[in-house]
């Protein structure tokens, strides 16, 4: 049989939906819920930042402590003073690095899809 | 007016125009649904499988690639689909043995009205019903949604070789089909 004939039987074959498919269908797309816009970017930055700053204060407080000066300027505070400050600034960021990714999670719809 | 490209629409579409979606629907759902067809073997859960693909794809739109041809994207979910479908039911269903459609009589006022165009298309769609699936699916994947190969590989997962083979015994168990349907009026036919 020749290749043209075989195309033309083919595509004869060609079936249609119901009528009352697109209908359907649409109503169906309507249904979805709207996939927000993902803001989890934010939660990663905000938390890269509070490591470094983390990290940075941690470098200070060692100076501190060890030199007992910052660029000359004498720093008399007692290291259980510091940790202890910096133990309660870690906590406050945390805290509200926490309430930020709770907030990103209510923002963001779950309409996370499997990706088949 | 020219019709607006597929990717035209894509961006509508992700713009939140949902009569885009319509027109995109419109414009691919007949050779989807004949696919869905060639699996499934049964139209209202073609239909079904039809409505779950382009659900999926209206769901997905933002991972689909800039650039990349939407109909091999489209018609890779709807092989999906059907598939899955396909195994969802035999897991639930018991296995009953249906007769095979090969042996089925036909109807003798069928016989006399062959010929007639509505009917030579019903028959023709008979053949593809009694084609094993995967060569009604490379035929139509091939001809009617005029896929090259490499593409119907990125849509079927299918080796070339596979398909190629698979291509040349479709060609082969359609013929076959249709004599057996038909007999000498297959000449008058094509």
């Amino acid at each position: 049989m020749k290749e043209e004939n075989i195309k033309k039987l083919v595509q004869e074959s060609e079936l249609e939906p119901s009528e009352d498919f697109l209908a359907n269908l649409m109503v169906a797309v309507e249904q979805q819920p709207e996939q927000g816009r993902d803001f989890r970017w934010i939660f990663i930055l905000a938390l890269f930042a509070f490591l470094a700053l983390a990290g940075c204060v941690l470098a200070l407080i060692r100076r501190l402590i060890e030199q007992g000066e910052l660029r000359g300027v004498p720093i008399d505070l007692s290291p259980i003073a510091m940790r202890v400050g910096f133990i309660v600034l870690v906590l406050i960021i945390g805290h509200k690095l926490l309430l930020l990714g709770q907030k990103i999670q209510a923002i963001r719809p779950l309409t996370t899809f499997s990706q088949d | 007016m020219p019709k607006p490209s597929d990717q035209d629409l894509l961006q509508r579409i992700r713009d939140g125009d949902k009569r885009a979606f319509r027109e995109l629907v419109e414009r691919y759902k007949n050779v989807s649904f004949t696919l869905a067809c060639s699996i499934v073997k049964d139209e209202q859960r073609a239909e079904d499988v039809l409505q779950d693909a382009f659900v999926k794809v209206f769901k997905h739109l933002k991972s689909f690639r800039e650039g990349a041809k939407f109909s091999t994207w489209l018609y890779r979910i709807v092989v999906n689909a059907a598939y899955t479908a396909i195994e969802k039911e035999q897991r639930h269903r018991a296995r009953q043995e249906e007769a095979p459609a090969e042996f089925m009589p036909i109807e003798e006022e069928a016989i006399f009205s062959k010929l007639q165009q509505h009917e030579r298309k019903k028959l023709i769609q008979e053949v593809f019903k009694k084609m094993k699936e995967e060569e009604a699916l490379l035929l139509r994947l091939y001809y009617l949604a005029e896929l090259s190969v490499n593409e119907i590989q990125e849509t079927t997962g299918f080796g070339a070789s596979k398909i190629k083979v698979g291509l040349h015994r479709a060609r082969k168990s359609m013929l076959v089909h249709l004599r057996r349907e038909m007999g000498d009026e297959l000449k008058q036919l094509i």
